[in-house]
C-alpha cells in the first residue's frame, strides 16, 4: 500500500513538474529554440517575461546585434518592423534585479535592469551568453538557460554584421511558454521536418467531417431539402478546397507558379461561396 | 427635385454623394495635401479605432441583424444563416488550436476576402445606381466595370505580397505569396484599359441618350480605386479606407431598414419624418450596441488554447468578419415580397419627406 502510495506521489508530483509552463519557445526565420526559464529563482522577472509573451512583444521582434562567440543580443522597438500596440508597450516595465547564484556561463539567458547599462533596449531585450561572460555576474538578472536550439543561437551570431549589428536580423516569428514537453514537442517537430504534424491532423478531421456527412445524406435523402442537401455538398466540396489551400499555403509563399493558383483557387472559392445558397430552391419555394 | 432625378437617388444628391464616396475621395485629396504619408500612426490609429465604435462595428451588426431578425429572411437562405456560423466557429477553433499552421492561413485568407468583399459592395452599388439611372448595362459593359472595380482589388493584394514577405495581424505572423513584379503591373494594366472602356461607354451612353450619364453610377467604381489605389500610395488614408466602406454600407441598409418600417406599418401609408428619426436612432443605437459586443464580447467566448489572447482575439474578430462576408453575399438577394426593393424607391416613397418637422420646444 505505502509503495502504492508512494508511486502515485511519485507520478503526481512528476506530473505536477511537467505541467509548469516555465519554457520559452522562440520560433525564428533560422530556427527553434527552448529556453528554461528561472520561475523560483527570479518570480518577478519570470511573471513580466509571461506577461509579455502573451502580449506578443517577442513575435516580430528580431536577434539584431551580436559578437561571435560572445552573445546574441534581441533589438529594440525600433529595430522592429511594426510598432508595438499601446497596450504592449505600456506593459514595458522596468524591473530591478534579481541575482541569482547562477553565473553567466554559455547558454544563459541575461536581461538588463537598469537604463543605464551597456546592453541597452528596454525591458523586454534579452541576450544570450555564447561564452562565460564573468563582468555580468551578480550584475544582471539570468533569466533562464537554452535548452535546445543552441546551434541555431550559434548560428545568428555568425551573420554578417557591422558594428555587432546584424545585417539580417533574425526575425521571432512567434513566441510562447508552455510546459517542457511541449517546448521539445515543438523543437523535435520543427527539427524532423514535421512540420505538417499539426495540418494533418487537421485534414483528418476534415476527412470524418466529409464521410459523416455523407452518411446522413445517404440516409436522410428523402427527408432533407433537396437544395439544401446541394449546398451541403457544396460546403464539404469547399471544405476540402479550403483543406487543400492550408497544404497549399507553406508552398505558395516559395513558388510563384503555386501562388497564382492558390490565389486562383481561393477566388473560384469565394465565387462558390457567393453563389452556395443559389442551388438550394427554398427560395422559389417561398416565392410561390 | 424631378422625378428622374428622384428616382435616382436614395434621399437625395447630396446625401447620396457624401455617403457613396463624396467624402473619402475629398479625404483622400485633402490627406494628400495637408498630411504626411505616414502621420503619427498612433493619432491615425486613435481615431480609426474611435469611429470604428460609431460605423464600422455598427454595419457588421447591421448586416447581421438584416438577416436574423425575421424567419422569413432566414428562411431564404437557411445555408448562410444555420450553417455558416458553425463553419466559422470550426474555423475559429482550428486557428485557435493550431496557431502555427492554421491560423495563418485563416488570417490570410480574411485578408483576401476583405477587399474582395469590399469590391463586390462596390461593384452592387454601381449596377443599383446604373438602374435607377436607367442605364442597362450590356453583358460586356458590365463585365468591364467589374475586371476595374475588381482588378484594383487583385492589383493590392499582389502589391502588398510583392513589397512584404510577412504581415502582421495582431502579432500573428502571416507569410506572403511569392508574387512576381510583373504580375502586378499587368494587373494595373488591365485595370486601366478597363476603365477607358468603362468611361468610353459611359460617353457613348451620353450621346446616345444626349444627356450626361449621372456621376453619381460611376461613383462607387471611382472611389473604389481611390479607396485601393490611393490608399496603397498613402498609409494614413488607407487605415480609414473600412470606415469609408461601412459608412457607404450603413447608408443603403438604413434605407432598407426605413422601407421595411414603412412596410410594417401599413400598406399605404408613409411614416412620418419624426418617426422615422427616432426609429433611425433606435436602430443605429442597436447596431452600435450589437456591434460592440460582436469585437469585444464574442472574442471573450472562446477559449485561445495554444495562442496568447492578443493573437486569439485577433484569430476571433477576423472570423466574425468572415461571416459578415458570408451573410454579406445574401443579403441584397433578400426577398421583399410584398414592395419593391428598398434598393430601386426613393425615400419619398416611404417616408412622408413633405411634412413638416415639429417645432422643438426648449
Amino acid at each position: 500500500m505505502k509503495i502504492l502510495i508512494l508511486f502515485l506521489f511519485f507520478i503526481s508530483s512528476n506530473s505536477f513538474s511537467d505541467s509548469k509552463e516555465d519554457h520559452l519557445v522562440l520560433q525564428t526565420n533560422s530556427g527553434v529554440i527552448v529556453i528554461e526559464l528561472d520561475s523560483e529563482g527570479t518570480p518577478e522577472h519570470f511573471n513580466q517575461l509571461t506577461k509579455l509573451v502573451e502580449l506578443g512583444i517577442y513575435n516580430g521582434t528580431s536577434f539584431s546585434y551580436a559578437l561571435e562567440n560572445f552573445y546574441v543580443q534581441l533589438g529594440s522597438e525600433s529595430e522592429r518592423k511594426h510598432v508595438f500596440y499601446p497596450t504592449q508597450r505600456n506593459a514595458i516595465k522596468e524591473m530591478r534585479n534579481e541575482i541569482t547564484t547562477f553565473k553567466h556561463y554559455r547558454r544563459s539567458v541575461t536581461m538588463p535592469s537598469s537604463p543605464d547599462d551597456t546592453l541597452k533596449g528596454g525591458q523586454f531585450v534579452f541576450t544570450i551568453a555564447l561564452d562565460r561572460l564573468e563582468e555580468l555576474d551578480e550584475k544582471q538578472t539570468i533569466i533562464g538557460f537554452v535548452v535546445k536550439g543552441m546551434d541555431v543561437v550559434d548560428n545568428i551570431s555568425l551573420g554578417e554584421k557591422k558594428n555587432d549589428k546584424l545585417n539580417k536580423p533574425i526575425i521571432i516569428n512567434y513566441a510562447n511558454i508552455v510546459t517542457k514537453d511541449a517546448a521539445l514537442s515543438i523543437y523535435d517537430n520543427y527539427h524532423n521536418n514535421f512540420f505538417f504534424s499539426d495540418i494533418a491532423l487537421f485534414n483528418s478531421i476534415v476527412f470524418f467531417f466529409i464521410i459523416f456527412i455523407q452518411i446522413s445524406q445517404f440516409y436522410l435523402k428523402n427527408k432533407i431539402d433537396k437544395g439544401l442537401a446541394n449546398a451541403i455538398n457544396l460546403t464539404v466540396f469547399l471544405f476540402s478546397v479550403f483543406s487543400f489551400l492550408v497544404y497549399l499555403y507553406p508552398f505558395a509563399q516559395k513558388s510563384v507558379f503555386l501562388s497564382l493558383i492558390f490565389i486562383l483557387l481561393l477566388l473560384q472559392s469565394f465565387k462558390m461561396l457567393s453563389t452556395i445558397e443559389q442551388s438550394r430552391g427554398i427560395t422559389k419555394k417561398l416565392n410561390h | 427635385m424631378d422625378t428622374s432625378q428622384k428616382n435616382l437617388y436614395f434621399v437625395n444628391p447630396i446625401i447620396d454623394y457624401i455617403f457613396i464616396g463624396g467624402v473619402s475621395t475629398l479625404t483622400f485629396v485633402l490627406m494628400m495635401l495637408f498630411i504626411g504619408n505616414n502621420y503619427e500612426v498612433a493619432t491615425i490609429m486613435t481615431i480609426v479605432a474611435s469611429l470604428s465604435w460609431v460605423c464600422n462595428n455598427p454595419h457588421f451588426a447591421a448586416t447581421t441583424y438584416r438577416l436574423y431578425k425575421s424567419k422569413q429572411n432566414m428562411m431564404q437562405f437557411p445555408f448562410t444563416s444555420f450553417v455558416v456560423p458553425f463553419i466559422v466557429i470550426a474555423g475559429i477553433g482550428a486557428s485557435l488550436y493550431f496557431p502555427e499552421t492554421v491560423a495563418p492561413f485563416f488570417i490570410k485568407f480574411f485578408f483576401i476576402w476583405s477587399p474582395f468583399h469590399f469590391s463586390g459592395q462596390s461593384f452592387g452599388i454601381s449596377m443599383v445606381y446604373a438602374k435607377r439611372a436607367g442605364y442597362k448595362m450590356s453583358s460586356f459593359e458590365r463585365e468591364s466595370l467589374k475586371v476595374f472595380i475588381y482588378s484594383s482589388f487583385i492589383a493590392i493584394l499582389f502589391k502588398v505580397d510583392m513589397h512584404f514577405a510577412e504581415s502582421e495581424h495582431y502579432t500573428l505572423k502571416y507569410a506572403a505569396l511569392n508574387i512576381p513584379d510583373w504580375s502586378y503591373f499587368s494587373v494595373l494594366t488591365i485595370m486601366c484599359i478597363s476603365g477607358l472602356i468603362v468611361f468610353y461607354q459611359a460617353y457613348r451612353w451620353s450621346k446616345k441618350n444626349k444627356k450626361l450619364l449621372p456621376p453619381i453610377v460611376l461613383l462607387p467604381a471611382i472611389t473604389h480605386i481611390v479607396w485601393f489605389i490611393g490608399g496603397s500610395q498613402h498609409i494614413s488614408f488607407d487605415a480609414f479606407v473600412p470606415f469609408f466602406h461601412s459608412a457607404q454600407y450603413l447608408f443603403i441598409a438604413w434605407a432598407m431598414q426605413m422601407k421595411d418600417i414603412s412596410n410594417n406599418e401599413s400598406q399605404l401609408e408613409k411614416i412620418t419624418i419624426k418617426k422615422s428619426f427616432i426609429q433611425t436612432l433606435m436602430w443605429f443605437s442597436f447596431n452600435c450596441l450589437v456591434g460592440a459586443f460582436m469585437f469585444e464580447g464574442i472574442p471573450l467566448l472562446f477559449p485561445y488554447f495554444n495562442t496568447s489572447p492578443l493573437i486569439g482575439f485577433g484569430i476571433v474578430i477576423a472570423g466574425v468578419q468572415i461571416h459578415h462576408f458570408f451573410v454579406d453575399g445574401v443579403i441584397w438577394k433578400l426577398k421583399d415580397q410584398s414592395k419593391k426593393s428598398a434598393l430601386v424607391v426613393h425615400i419619398s416613397e416611404y417616408i412622408n419627406t413633405s411634412a413638416k418637422l415639429p417645432e422643438v420646444k426648449i
